[in-house]
């Protein structure tokens, strides 16, 4: 058993991640967070909404209004115009039955998507 | 946000083996990377300088919630993943996990940063503060001493059959 063989063990070893429900919390709280320093990309300032945003497609809209409003966010009265919106293609159980439209396939990737006004993606 | 996106393999990887749970890795991943957002940091080589933060983070933690405890125990396998696996990927996970648990808290550390944390050795060199030179020596000791036991595992399988 060689030193290269050992590495091709040690990657080959899938390794855990984040549970799902943590994950969609850290996304919103980031997307919070960086739109409160006007990341770019950003058109408006943070809104709740905005990052709270980024758990609703997942059906984890509790944990994205906590973590959002923990991070910065402080307004509800705007809806997301403009907002980034993150949308799961996981095939983890919780978001296939979770998203709408429900996941199919299934490549495990967040992927971040700016939207307009009316919903529409750009 | 990208930056999480594309790195969140390693980081959660790195996360647990500090903390030890997935819970605890959340919420070490979440303060550092909001602490850096606020702090408007541009790091040169980002992954390296979030996982040194990471590791930072962990220790003060760990000060704060056993005063009393001494040294560092290293990273710990646990982040590798049993869920899914069937009963023969599970076994060798699991002796995967227990050799690199022999392993001396240095050598494992240099392991799961270059392995998991998918760094360079110059890299693990500027996230530990210590010299390349070091951390390849350290790096090589700890694939040797992992074939090493191993390879008992597998001999000692051989005969049991």
């Amino acid at each position: 058993m060689n030193a290269e063989r050992i590495e091709g063990l040690l990657r080959g070893v899938p390794t855990r991640g984040l549970a799902a429900e943590h994950e969609a919390a850290l996304i919103a709280a980031l997307c919070a967070a960086a739109a409160a320093r006007g990341a770019r990309g950003w058109r408006r300032p943070v809104r709740l909404w905005t990052a709270a945003a980024a758990c609703t497609c997942v059906g984890l809209l509790s944990a994205g209004l906590t973590a959002a409003w923990h991070a910065g966010a402080s307004r509800f009265d705007e809806p997301f115009p403009a907002a980034v919106a993150v949308r799961a293609h996981l095939d983890a159980p919780l978001f296939a039955a979770r998203a709408d439209p429900p996941v199919r396939g299934g490549f495990a990737e967040w992927r971040v998507l700016d939207v307009k006004p009316n919903g529409g993606n750009e | 946000m990208r930056f999480y996106l594309e790195h969140r393999r390693a980081l959660a990887a790195y996360a647990i083996a500090l903390t030890g749970g997935a819970a605890d890795a959340h919420d070490l991943i979440q303060d550092v990377l909001l602490r850096l957002i606020r702090g408007g940091a541009a790091p040169q080589h980002p992954r390296a300088y979030i996982l040194r933060c990471l590791r930072t983070a962990a220790a003060d933690r760990r000060r704060v919630r056993r005063p009393e405890a001494r040294g560092d125990a290293g990273p710990d396998p646990a982040f590798l993943d049993v869920g899914g696996a069937d009963a023969e990927a599970r076994e060798l996970i699991g002796l995967l996990q227990t050799a690199l648990r022999s392993l001396p808290a240095a050598q494992r550390e240099v392991l799961v940063l270059r392995v998991y944390g998918e760094l360079t050795f110059q890299e693990v060199a500027d996230v530990l503060g210590r010299p390349f030179g070091t951390i390849a020596s350290t790096y090589a000791r700890g694939i040797e001493a992992l074939r090493i036991t191993l390879g008992l595992e597998v001999e000692d399988e051989r005969r049991a059959h």
